[in-house]
């Protein structure tokens, strides 16, 4: 018999299936994964928090660390988006429906719920990045959970229409009255109507306000560093801007000494940090 | 506990009688002095050397292992179970580390099973040290020659006959296994006892530490990490041979469809530790990969184990291909937090 | 002080006074006995850290590749520095091939040939005190006086200890060089360059195969062989490809014989036998003799050395219509 018990054997993975794929884009390097648990038991242990992530197993390749893309609220399978980099996800790209990965998780700190509860969230992404944010906006605009919070604002942005992802729950997001979103690519195309502007500069003319707020951003380096400086212009805290960082990982579990910034380490500190959690660590990230 | 005398002519018949139920690790003779080695005739034993040149953390911890095997779609965890193990002669800085180690593998809740199986079942016999190593430093990193942390028994050399003290309830259990062969120690063994930890702890010189965390802190962008990082090969050495480090990488093998995911020791001195899939390293440079391990060991596990994971064996100082000196550059670091 | 190590002390402050040199790289006094460690030197107050003496054991042409590479992030104007360097013969072949391979621009480097009657092999001198360790020794002469960490003093012949690529060095003053410090090298080497491959040739296929599972048992995978070989300076070894993989990470005797072996074929006609890879394994593997069957096999097949002089291609960069085509099997 197999032992799948992570609280046993924590680098052990669940096997799940993967039931849909979804292209995201036109360059088709960009896939979301919906997948399963083989096993009932190992869906109700993997209870994940939005922000968290798991390290998608490949066997033969190797692993992934991948965040979560589904919310909680979303139960019976986990959405998984990825980008084909390296040998593990050009591994998963090959994969069709029906195949069974392993999936080792939740792993990570999740974006900090409890202190955006009562608040007014905003919510910034950029290009791939944006998979855990909508774990995020999913889990605040589904079901009871609505009341919880205060305004939600979404600014997204990608580089041109066919790059950006989830297009069918943006829209639905977009016709929703209970959240704001704004959409934007970076150069649209004959067919697109909606907005044109890099994401720093539409965060700066939507202006969301950030009293009583807390704002999480996710993106490339590039946009971060261009979407740092117009956060703290409209007057969110350094506590109260939300990242969620990167980095080369194994063990995802904080033991093979891989993924640290200074004492924190990516996988079990992060991958979620604030903006002051990260300005006390070293810069070598 | 237990306190006991063993004639040095019963060693062997000790080891062997111990032996019969267990695994024997001890030091024997090699090229590079001595070295730890899965012993099966206890007359290769060799407790003359001042201390090894690798490490005994493969004990616990080693170089490779299968995690689990697989077959397509199909893991299979590897439960094997580990064998009763004596390890013994690992002088204390080893010992004392295999502490330290137990604290990573067991960090925030989550245990590692492939350490602890082996941890569990490993009795760590330690020697007190009688002489200094080439490049010995445990006492300014909060160990000592004669320290018992991390051990189940002490022993010591008194020349003739080892003297043992029993530190755990498993020791104690160890060495009245052996009751045909042992004496109980006394008042003059005792003496002797004091004698040998008093000369052992005079022989060392106290090293300068930097143990002013926020000063180290500071140090992140000092000039002393491009002095170094020129030196520094970028090998795997320092980490290898060190009781303390237990940087791994995970990988996977196969052949035919079935295969095992692995993991080996790997190294925060390599070029390629920190690479990303898009290609981005945050440590590009030798210098940042140095100072990630000096820091990592003073700084980082300070702050989060509250002690520095750096027994003070010498080893990488002793191995290193380009001379490099940890002592030196504990030094430098030490003075800067004065100057600054 | 010797002579050597002053003149070469003077010479160095000269030129970096004059700016002919930006930094050289040289040996310094490390803090064990019987130990040098690199050294940078870019100013003419620190030249006093230079050292030469019989332990300056490494190879310095493997610190050469990565100073005149463009310095990560660096936004502003720079210009490769102009590098000098101290070398044996041994090293200024590896100056020399690192040359040809266009690693290192000739026209930027000052090289200061030494000639080398050998260098102390401290793990020989380790060998000769057993199981003690060593707390001291001083060079004198042609022995060096050893003090044993039990307090025992030894004297010992540096003959009996000098490194074995020493003893079967060809080429004792440097091949390319633009300034020579000190005499020619009086002792013609008394053995052969291949004698050690000779020795091993005799014996049977089995007790090959026992030697080398018992060398290449010992490897750890630290790579220190690698990294000290000046020769090996790929940003991406063959070791640490994922795509394809060609070998595990593992101590398993089938990943250590394809790394080794792997390695010593990227070496053929390329090494010089510095001995920088046995000086720098921690666990004594001698290497040597793998990349020395390979270098004789290549200089019987080609009749080329690696790396005497700028103007010949290595062996196994070339192709000339004469080559023994020996090997060459019927489809």
């Amino acid at each position: 018999m197999v032992n799948m018990d992570q609280t046993t054997n924590p680098y052990m993975p669940y096997p799940v299936r993967i039931d849909q794929i979804t292209i995201e884009n036109e360059a088709r390097d960009l896939k979301t994964f919906k997948v399963t648990f083989l096993d009932p038991e190992h869906e109700k242990a993997f209870k994940h928090i939005p922000g968290q992530f798991a390290e998608l197993s490949m066997f033969g390749k190797g692993e992934s660390p991948i965040g979560i893309a589904s919310s909680p609220t979303e139960e019976g399978f986990l959405l998984f988006t990825v980008k084909k980099t390296g040998v593990v996800t050009g591994e998963l790209h090959n994969l069709t429906e029906g195949r069974v990965i392993g999936v080792r998780g939740p792993l990570g700190k999740s974006y900090p719920i409890d202190r955006m509860k009562g608040k007014n969230v905003v919510i910034v992404g950029g290009g791939f990045a944006f998979t855990t944010l909508r774990a995020l906006t999913k889990y605040m605009i589904d079901g009871g959970n609505r009341d919880d919070f205060g305004e939600i604002t979404v600014i997204y942005g990608a580089r041109s229409p066919g790059e950006l992802l989830y297009k069918k729950e943006l829209k639905e997001w977009e016709a929703r009255d209970d959240l704001k979103t704004y959409i934007t690519v970076d150069k649209g195309d004959e067919n697109w109507k909606g907005r044109e502007g890099f994401v720093p500069t539409v965060l700066e003319e939507v202006a969301p306000s950030s009293k009583d707020a807390l704002l999480a951003v996710c993106g490339p380096p590039i946009m971060i560093k261009f979407t740092l400086p117009v956060i703290k212009k409209l007057g969110f805290s350094p506590s109260d801007t939300i990242l969620s960082l990167e980095m080369r990982m194994k063990c995802g579990i904080g033991k093979c000494g891989r993924c640290n910034i200074g004492s924190k380490y990516v996988c079990k500190d992060g991958p979620v940090f604030t903006l002051e959690e990260l300005d006390v660590l070293p810069n070598e990230y | 506990m237990l306190e006991i005398t063993l004639d040095k002519s019963k060693v062997q018949e000790f080891l062997r009688l111990l032996g019969q139920s267990r695994r024997l690790f001890a030091p024997v003779k090699d090229r590079m002095g001595t070295k730890f080695s899965e012993v099966a005739d206890p007359s290769l034993v060799c407790l003359d050397g001042l201390n090894t040149n690798l490490s005994p953390k493969e004990v616990v911890f080693p170089q490779w292992e299968t995690l689990y095997t697989f077959k397509e779609d199909q893991a299979n965890e590897v439960k094997l179970a580990a064998q009763e193990t004596l390890l013994f002669g690992a002088r204390p800085c080893d010992a004392r580390a295999l502490e330290l180690l137990d604290r990573v593998f067991t960090w925030e809740g989550i245990d590692d099973p492939y350490y602890l199986r082996r941890r569990e079942k490993t009795c760590v016999v330690a020697l007190a040290c009688n002489t200094p190593g080439e490049a010995c430093f445990c006492s300014s990193v909060g160990g000592s020659p004669v320290g018992e942390v991390g051990a189940d028994a002490l022993a010591f050399d008194l020349g003739e006959q080892l003297y043992l003290r029993a530190l755990t309830e498993r020791g104690e259990a160890l060495l009245k296994e052996a009751s045909t062969l042992i004496e109980k120690a006394t008042e003059e063994d005792k003496q002797a006892v004091q004698q040998a930890v008093a000369e052992a702890e005079k022989q060392l010189q106290p090293i300068p530490i930097p143990e002013d965390l926020a000063a180290l802190k500071e140090s992140f962008d000092a000039e002393i990490w491009e002095d170094l990082g020129q030196k520094c090969l970028g090998c795997g050495t320092c980490t290898y041979v060190c009781p303390t480090c237990h940087c791994f990488d995970i990988t996977d093998e196969t052949k035919k469809g079935v295969g095992r995911r692995v993991r080996s020791w790997d190294s925060c001195a390599f070029s390629l530790f920190t690479l990303h899939g898009s290609g981005h390293n945050p440590r590009i440079t030798q210098a940042a990969r140095y100072r990630q391990r000096v820091l990592h060991k003073f700084l980082y596990c300070p702050e989060n184990f509250g002690e520095a994971f750096c027994v003070g064996c010498g080893r990488c100082i002793t191995n290193c291909p380009a001379g490099l000196d940890l002592r030196a550059v504990l030094e430098r670091l030490a003075s800067l937090a004065k100057v600054g | 002080m010797n002579q050597v190590e002053e003149t070469l002390r003077q010479e160095v402050a000269k030129l970096l006074e004059d700016g002919t040199i930006d930094v050289f790289v040289g040996h310094e006094a490390a803090s064990l006995p019987l130990r040098t460690s690199p050294c940078f030197v870019r100013s003419p107050k620190e030249v006093d850290r230079l050292v030469w003496n019989r332990i300056c054991t490494s190879n310095l042409a493997t610190y050469l590749p990565q100073l005149f590479k463009r310095p990560v992030g660096l936004k502003a104007e720079w210009t490769p520095p102009k590098v000098g360097v101290v070398a044996k013969g041994c090293d200024s072949r590896s100056i020399v091939g690192l040359i040809k391979e266009k690693q290192i621009p000739r026209d930027r480097l000052f090289i200061i040939g030494v000639g080398c009657e050998g260098m102390i092999d401290r793990h020989s001198v380790g060998r000769a005190l057993g199981v003690v360790g060593l707390a001291d020794a001083k060079v004198d002469g042609n022995s060096v006086q050893v003090i044993g960490t039990d307090g025992e003093e030894k004297r010992i012949d540096i003959a009996d200890v000098l490194a074995a690529s020493c003893r079967e060095c060809q080429h004792r003053e440097a091949v390319l060089s633009n300034l020579t410090v000190g005499e020619a090298p009086s002792s013609a080497p008394e053995v052969s360059h291949y004698a050690n491959v000779g020795e091993f040739e005799t014996k049977s296929s089995q007790e090959r195969w026992e030697h080398w599972v018992g060398e290449l048992s010992r490897c750890i995978r630290c790579y220190a062989c690698r990294q000290a070989c000046p020769n090996c300076y790929c940003e991406e070894c063959f070791a640490e490809e994922t795509a394809p993989k060609w070998l595990g990470v593992t101590t398993d005797l089938s990943d250590v014989f394809v790394f080794h072996l792997g390695r010593a074929f990227h070496q053929a006609g390329r090494c010089v036998d510095c001995g920088a890879c046995v000086a720098a394994c921690p666990q004594g593997i001698d290497l040597r003799l793998l990349n020395q069957k390979i270098n004789k096999d290549v200089e019987e097949l080609f009749e080329a050395q690696a790396s005497l002089s700028l103007e010949e291609a290595q062996a196994l960069s070339s192709f000339r219509m004469e080559d023994d085509q020996s090997f060459m099997t019927e489809p």
